[in-house]
């Protein structure tokens, strides 16, 4: 099975990550600047599938918004460095097939989603890789059911 | 004098006013505090009431269980004061560490994790059963073991989530107050509306005067809310009845600390 994920980011200001990084500077983690992406990953049959899935994501309503969003297929199903992905616990299920917003999703066996999460100092440097961790542990994962991926 | 409970109202809170009407219908002098006031929020005891704090960003009740008013709750529930989440403020208590209570404050060891199947939204009505006999808690005292509250469980991030060996441990600590059950009490796999580990509605700190809330019994706490449910009179549809008893336990609590 291959796997291919797509990064979707608000193209207007996102709040949520405003929230975030209000909450890190309250808890001494400093910051100047959080992007936060929904990252959606899908297992697939063969290359076959993959290009089906390039056609159809940008269609799913339920995932893609272009009066808001901005859309990005990754080149690997992975954080690169200086971000984090926060998911569940759980491994993703496989199946005969796989519906997302209503619509069927050719050779697709397994689909999953995580948040992805960067932060960066004032001059727009990743913070590091001690403080990403501490913003892990403290605020961004609760590992009673979540996981942190990091590169 | 009738004990000063504060209701904490954050951005997002929608559940206040009848949590407020409850708790006033039980004695008890409820003051709605908003979370930026918290300072000034001295009391005998605190409410989180339901809703969506700071819009479940990052996850429900996160963002909350950092805020200043959640400074004074801890301090509180410290202190040994009444404490009492109900579905959002449940959420709020599990991340800010209070419940189950069995790591640091602000360490969740558990969570109230989104709903199986599908992460879905779910309004269900619902019977908390007590699982504990009223000596384990004060907030408990009013309610026997094996009690019925009706209630209403409303959320999509209500399933208790933990490590095998953190469930163990609130099991045996005896952290589960409530368990979903049906009107005839039964606790079968059906009741549970979230999938739940061990079918936990609600969870009590180790002190027992935290008490942590899934469903919401102020949504079912007057009897014109549950007529044609068993037991129910229609003789005065304006009383206080049902998920009441909750708020009543929680007001003996006052006078048993």
């Amino acid at each position: 099975m291959i796997e291919r994920a797509f990064a979707v980011r608000l193209a207007i200001p996102d709040n949520e990550a405003y929230t975030a990084m209000v909450t890190l500077q309250r808890l001494g983690i400093r910051c100047e600047r959080v992007e936060r992406a929904e990252i959606h990953i899908f297992g697939l049959e063969d290359d076959a599938a993959a290009d089906e899935l390039d056609r159809v994501v940008p269609t799913i309503a339920t995932i893609y918004n272009p009066n808001k969003h901005r859309l990005r297929r990754l080149s690997a199903p992975r954080p690169v460095k200086g971000e984090v992905w926060v998911t569940a616990r759980e491994l993703p299920e496989v199946h005969d097939e796989v519906v997302v917003g209503g619509i069927r999703l050719p050779g697709v066996r397994s689909a999953w989603k995580a948040t992805s999460w960067r932060l960066q100092d004032a001059a727009g440097n990743d913070v590091s890789t001690e403080l990403l961790d501490r913003a892990v542990e403290t605020l961004l994962c609760n590992s009673a059911f979540q996981r942190a991926i990091t590169a | 004098m009738k004990p000063k409970v504060v209701v904490f109202v954050f951005p997002g809170s929608n559940s206040e006013d009848e949590t407020k009407r409850a708790l006033d219908a039980v004695g008890l002098d409820a003051r709605l505090v908003h979370s930026d006031d918290a300072e000034h929020a001295t009391a005998d005891g605190y409410v989180l009431p339901g809703g969506f704090a700071y819009e479940d960003r990052i996850r429900a009740g996160a963002v909350a269980a950092h805020d200043r008013a959640l400074d004074v709750v801890i301090d509180a529930a410290e202190g040994g004061k009444p404490v009492l989440g109900i579905c959002n403020g449940a959420q709020i208590l599990i991340e800010s560490g209070l419940v189950p209570g069995t790591g640091p404050i602000r360490r969740p060891t558990a969570a109230f994790a989104p709903n199986v199947p599908g992460g879905r939204f779910r309004c269900v009505h619902t019977y908390l059963r007590t699982m504990q006999p009223p000596e384990r808690s004060p907030l408990l005292r009013g309610l026997g073991e094996g009690t019925l509250v009706p209630a209403w469980a409303a959320h999509g991030e209500g399933r208790l989530s933990a490590s095998l060996e953190e469930l163990e441990r609130i099991r045996e600590g005896r952290h589960i107050a409530f368990v979903y059950a049906t009107s005839d009490g039964e606790t079968t796999e059906g009741a549970i509306p979230n999938g739940s580990a061990l079918g936990v509605a609600g969870l009590i700190n180790k002190k027992g005067n935290v008490l942590a809330v899934m469903p919401h019994p102020e949504r079912d706490a007057w009897t014109f809310m549950h007529l044609g449910a068993p037991g129910a009179s229609r003789s005065d549809a304006l009383a206080p009845s049902g998920g009441i008893a909750l708020f009543e336990s929680f007001a003996r609590a006052f006078s048993a600390l």
